[in-house]
């Protein structure tokens, strides 16, 4: 049952691993790409403290991607724990 | 004919019953969410690039904002039929909230693709959900396939 479960939870896990690292990156290159357009004039300074505040909110995304994807993978870990508890107790009642 | 008299048996299929009924802590996938969500990133990158290789104003961009934030009411709408959808939606609402400071920011002036940052970040988050949704979904046939549910 508990490899079952894992076999469920395992790649949401491997998948939320890589997203929480890109994200993290992604955030700190888009608050450089920021300041670099600032200093060459290509954006104000409103709209540069602007983009910041926006990019800063943006957090609370990550966050909850990372809730939904950890209801995935206890979702499919419970039900392939059960799969497997299911089928165990159908053989020793004799179901098919 | 098979026939399970026993109190002990009984408990057994009750068990049984219990078992076979499937967790479900989260909406299923949805195909169309995805792949309006798909083309509404799509749409965004390009409307990005030309808005900053032309130097745009905002009244010319004012139809892009007008369909994006259309197109994520829309998906709003679709979140909401589901049970136990409440991330997606409540990352849905931030999209359009993030579409709503990008055209706040290009009211003030030409932008380029570096202010887009948060409404990126919102992009990717749902797409995110839309895969882990979609690796469930898959999982869920392939135990359904194996004989169980």
């Amino acid at each position: 049952m508990w490899q079952a479960a894992r076999s469920g939870g395992i790649p949401h896990l491997n998948d939320l691993k890589g997203f929480l690292e890109q994200e993290f990156q992604a955030i700190a290159t888009a608050a450089a790409d920021i300041e670099a357009d600032k200093l060459a004039g290509k954006i104000t300074a409103k709209q540069a403290e602007l983009a910041f505040k926006a990019l800063k909110k943006s957090k609370r995304d990550v966050a909850l991607a990372v809730q939904a994807t950890l209801k995935t993978a206890a979702q499919d870990a419970i039900n392939a724990a059960f799969s497997v508890a299911s089928t165990s107790l159908r053989t020793a009642i004799g179901l098919p | 004919m098979r026939t399970l008299p026993s109190p002990k048996g009984s408990s057994l299929v009750l068990l049984l019953c219990l078992f076979v009924t499937a967790c479900t802590l989260i909406a299923p996938y949805d195909a169309t969410t995805d792949r309006t969500l798909n083309d509404l990133v799509v749409r965004t990158e390009t409307f990005l690039v030309q808005a900053e290789a032309t130097r745009a104003s905002y009244s010319e961009s004012a139809r892009f904002y007008r369909e994006a934030i259309g197109t994520t009411r829309a998906l709003q709408v679709r979140a909401g039929l589901y049970q136990k959808n409440q991330e997606e939606t409540e990352l849905l609402k931030h999209l359009e909230e993030g579409y709503n400071d990008l055209a706040e920011i290009h009211r003030e002036g030409p932008i380029t693709a570096s202010v887009a940052g948060g409404l990126r970040t919102n992009l990717r988050a749902l797409l995110r959900v839309q895969l882990a949704k979609k690796r469930s979904a898959v999982f869920s046939a392939n135990l359904e396939k194996s004989g169980n549910p």
